[in-house]
């Protein structure tokens, strides 16, 4: 890393700091194309991993999340990691998407980020990018993982609360317990709750016998249908804007 | 280096078959492409490329709007000091290329060009490989 990027990087945090959004671009490019440290501001605001496998609808519940966080006036920055191509490189970063209508709130930065080579549900500068994004005055930080499976708990080191999404269909009471990256989260949410009644209640059930074997697994449980906003309200005020 | 393109659709036509297959294309390619879909304001598509520090915006283009389009995005970049290039793909008649270029759009690709002649421009104008 050369001395010009650090100063550089040095001027861009204190302009971030200040709440300059082109420099918080700008300083994301740097950090992730030269793979440069950053150093941690001394506070940082609350950093929530949003993670859960592929489909689970972890996008869509950022999306839901960011307007009931608006709606209370929260600044909210949010970092989103997709798979990038095991031979070529490329990525197709289409969580943005799903949160379009948040594209022009000034108290609402997206910034989408390929995984680059890290096989573990985050992105190689994640880490480095996260404190990049922790010296702008947000009040909270989400960051979404790639689509993950049983072992990928990359993401917990970095953040102060993992929230797991674990939709209907994904299994009994027996996949539950097994030892996973549930093991590891602070809240789960059965999201798509609007699925029949039955699929949603048996594996709300698979989730409290995990809890019952387990004093160790006992987190908040909460149900959501991201799509249209349904329990995301509680979600954000008991859960989000309660811990951190 | 790994490029980041943005590809949107702005306006209101619904036809984005063509954007999602460019933009399937330009990954196998090894580029990072924040796909923002359709319906895109320009404002959307400012904030979005500015956010995501892309080195390119792609818009894909048939309604017959690409003037004014293109003009208000420029104006928009140019309003936030953002130098990003544009790329347009869709039924754009041959004489609006001048003007098009004075807006800041480097390439126009009409239908029939071949996905190799977009990857091909791209590499070439940002001196990759």
């Amino acid at each position: 890393l050369s001395s010009v990027t650090a100063n550089t990087l040095k001027t861009a945090l204190e302009a971030i700091a200040h709440g300059d959004r082109r420099a918080l671009a700008r300083a994301l490019t740097t950090v992730e194309r030269r793979h440069c440290g950053t150093p941690k501001p001394p506070r940082r605001p609350a950093c929530f991993g949003i993670t859960g496998p592929p489909g689970a609808g972890k996008s869509t519940l950022i999306n839901a999340i960011l307007t009931e966080l608006r709606k209370r006036d929260r600044k909210v920055g949010v970092l989103l990691v997709d798979p990038s191509h095991p031979t070529t490189g490329g990525a197709l970063l289409g969580d943005r998407i799903r949160m379009n209508e948040h594209n022009c709130d000034p108290a609402v930065f997206i910034r989408s980020l390929g995984s680059r080579g890290s096989g573990a549900g985050i992105s190689v500068d994640l880490e480095a990018m996260i404190n990049v994004m922790a010296h702008f005055p947000f009040d909270l930080i989400l960051i979404e993982t790639v689509g993950v499976g049983q072992l990928d708990t990359a993401i917990a080191p970095l953040v102060d609360k993992v929230v797991m999404l674990s939709p209907p269909g994904s299994g009994d009471e027996i996949q539950a317990m097994k030892a996973s990256n549930l093991d590891l989260a602070d809240a789960i949410v059965i999201n798509k709750a609007d699925m029949p009644e039955n699929e949603v209640r048996r594996h709300e059930k698979a989730l409290e016998m995990r809890a019952d074997f387990s004093a160790a697994a006992v987190v908040p449980l909460f149900k959501t249908v991201a799509l249209t906003g349904e329990g995301v309200d509680i979600l954000v005020e008991e859960f989000f804007l309660t811990t951190g | 280096m790994i490029l980041r393109i943005l590809i949107g659709k702005p306006g209101l036509d619904g036809h984005d078959r063509g954007a999602k297959i460019i933009a399937r294309a330009l990954v196998d390619a090894g580029f990072e492409v924040i796909y923002t879909g359709l319906h895109q304001t320009p404002e959307d598509i400012v904030n979005s490329a500015v956010q995501e520090g892309v080195d390119l915006i792609g818009l894909s283009i048939m309604s017959g709007a690409h003037l004014p389009l293109a003009r208000k995005i420029r104006t928009l970049l140019d309003s936030c000091d953002a130098d990003i290039p544009l790329i347009i793909g869709g039924i754009i008649p041959e004489e609006d290329r001048e003007a098009l270029a004075e807006l800041g759009v480097i390439e126009v690709f009409t239908p029939g060009t071949g996905i190799s002649a977009i990857v091909g421009f791209i590499k070439s104008h940002f001196n990759l490989e």
